[in-house]
């Protein structure tokens, strides 16, 4: 490990373009905490096999970190459900939200924000599909590659994941803007 | 349309990821983990989450059906031979034999906290593991021996290794239609001792255990619990009560009014007042909680929990604004509350308030801390002796997942987090915990 002489690239890549990369972890995860969780477990993966990785290691790390976000990497979620098992879990029957988000969405927050806590209701491949199509900027054809899927089920992965996050956008704004009402009980 | 939600979410993505900067701690436990891995003894288990081509993903699940089958089949006779050696199954508690819980001086500073922690590979599964109280460190994962149980709540007594949890299996797709009571006895190194039926404890009858605490004294035992949880519905804990664990008596409270989803969250010594808190904003019919902390006597005789209940920490009836979790000092006077209010600085979404309150006036002591979140809530486990309390659940990056505060001098003592050996990284984080 240490010492090494492959560390040194290592190093020097995570000191020129750390930053960048945890940007791009904690947008896939959708906080802080969940991106450094990621992005450590994508280095950690990336040091397990570094005596077979030459040539562009920022690419590689890049890869490993996209799949690990599409291949439902995220246990925040599975945590945050158990976390409100009887709590928010039953709330979010009575809200009719999904539990992992609802305490964001009670918060009163403009809808950029609220955007990317609903971003975090859609499967892992549609939210990796999204952040790498609209916020990495990368083509359908590049995801594709670095996915290790069809150009085709990029587009489709991109465009139900964008009608997905309209209709929560359309439904969150709906219940900011008009009084909350709730009705009785479990769901 | 189309092209507004891609701009508002770039610009939102741009909010989430300012100012972030990769902390060498991130690189450091990197190599940790691989350092862990490849050490002869460590716990070896296969990446859960392969970073393959989607299209081949799930191929793994049939090659692990035999393994699985045979850890469970395990599992299952461990579970039996300590189920066995602690006097056979009671159903429900046991055949009335007089409860074994310790009781005395409880130490100022246990070395362990009992956690429940989610089961990332199963939905329905929650798992207890021992963790390190000075380090966060998860000192073991009980989850091989506890295999077909799933847990909903723990509890601490007075002894540093003595617990109490509340499980049943979880099946059909169904949680909380049955629990049962379980002592768990540690070694003095952190390890399984034990797992075995409380004896004597009243079986509360619907028991979906979503809270449970014991009084000091170990006679008591106050239980919050709700409606069978079934996946995909919801559910929520609708009632509070105490259990004489000697006389088996009970008193039993339903919420009303501002407090429709009580949350336990403390016991005093004597077992005599019980505080609890709510989610503020959230509502049944024309009710909603108002995030509020109350403490409620077991003397009061008023059948609603809310108009027996005496407000310490007023709430506001705001959607995430408000007490999450509480904790009373051992003689009952003094109430410590951690309560979410707005971040105080960008990129984080909540700040969790550690505060002492006169359980009697309201009158607040002193705030004991403040830590920016990127999560809610903010859990509060207090030693039985009342010097030291933990607050977990901050999950915020870079700052430390927990905190030890001396109740006395309010030093806040950063404490790691939850790190397995051959697991990723958080997949021990608790949810509950009890000290």
């Amino acid at each position: 490990m240490a010492g090494q002489p492959e560390d040194v690239d290592l190093d020097r890549l995570l000191a020129e373009r750390g930053d960048h990369l945890l940007r791009a972890a904690i947008a896939l995860a959708g906080n802080r905490a969940d991106g450094e969780d990621l992005l450590q477990a994508a280095i950690e993966r990336l040091l397990r096999s570094r005596h077979r990785v030459h040539g562009d290691l920022e690419g590689y790390l890049r890869r490993i970190l996209y799949n690990l976000a599409a291949d439902g990497w995220r246990r925040r979620a599975t945590r945050e459900r158990k976390l409100h098992f009887f709590r928010v879990r039953g709330m979010a029957a009575v809200y009719g939200s999904g539990s992992p988000g609802l305490p964001d969405a009670m918060s009163a927050v403009d809808l950029r924000d609220a955007l990317v806590r609903l971003l975090a209701q859609l499967p892992p491949q549609q939210r990796t599909t999204i952040v790498l199509r609209y916020w990495v900027e990368l083509g359908e054809a590049e995801i594709a590659s670095m996915l290790g899927c069809s150009q085709g089920a990029v587009k489709s992965s991109v465009s139900r994941g964008m009608a997905r996050l309209r209709e929560l956008a359309v439904s969150w704004q709906e219940t900011e803007t008009t009084p909350r009402s709730v009705s009785g009980g479990r769901s | 349309m189309t092209a507004d939600l891609e701009k508002l979410l770039r610009e939102g993505l741009d909010r989430l990821t300012a100012e972030a900067k990769l902390s060498p701690d991130i690189v450091k436990r990197a190599r940790r983990q691989v350092i862990d891995r490849s050490e002869p003894g460590a716990v070896m288990s296969p990446p859960r989450h392969e970073a393959r081509p989607w299209r081949t993903r799930g191929l793994g699940r049939t090659r692990l059906v035999a393994p699985l089958a045979a850890a469970t089949a395990m599992a299952c006779v461990a579970i039996a031979v300590a189920v066995a050696s602690n006097g056979g199954p009671h159903g429900h508690g046991g055949a009335g034999k007089p409860n074994t819980l310790p009781s005395g001086t409880p130490a100022p500073r246990p070395p362990y906290f009992l956690g429940i922690y989610s089961d990332p590979g199963n939905d329905l599964f929650s798992d207890l593991a021992v963790y390190d109280a000075a380090t966060g460190a998860v000192v073991s994962d009980l989850a091989p021996r506890t295999h077909g149980l799933t847990f909903t709540a723990v509890a601490a007594t007075a002894s540093s290794t003595e617990f109490l949890a509340a499980a049943e299996p979880a099946s059909g797709g169904r949680i909380g239609c049955g629990a049962t009571i379980y002592q768990v006895k540690l070694t003095a190194a952190g390890r399984l001792a034990s797992l075995s039926p409380l004896p004597g404890a009243p079986h509360p009858g619907y028991v979906p255990v979503s809270g449970l605490q014991v009084s000091a004294d170990g006679t008591t035992l106050a239980v919050e619990s709700g409606p069978c949880y079934v996946q995909g519905s919801g559910s929520f804990p609708n009632r509070i009560e105490l259990l004489g664990l000697a006389g088996g008596r009970a008193r039993r409270w339903r919420p009303a009014g501002p407090t429709i989803m009580p949350f336990l969250g403390s016991l005093s010594a004597d077992g005599r007042s019980l505080a609890f808190s709510n989610y503020a904003g959230i509502g049944i019919g024309r009710a909603t909680n108002d995030g509020a902390a109350r403490i409620v006597r077991a003397t009061d005789t008023s059948g609603s929990l809310t108009a027996a209940a005496h407000v310490v920490v007023p709430g506001t009836r705001s959607p995430g604004h408000g007490v999450e979790g509480v904790a009373l000092s051992p003689d009952g006077k003094v109430l410590y509350a951690c309560s979410r209010h707005a971040a105080t600085a960008v990129g984080y979404h909540y700040s969790a308030v550690l505060a002492a309150y006169h359980a009697a006036s309201g009158h607040k002591i002193r705030v004991l801390g403040t830590w920016n979140s990127d999560q809610s809530p903010c859990l509060l486990a207090m030693a039985p002796s009342g010097d030291y309390a933990l607050v977990t659940g901050l999950f915020t990056a870079p700052q430390p997942y927990a905190y030890q505060v001396n109740l006395s001098t309010g030093k806040a003592t950063p404490i790691g987090r939850a790190f397995t050996p051959g697991r990723p990284a958080g997949d021990t984080d608790p949810y509950a915990i009890a000290w």
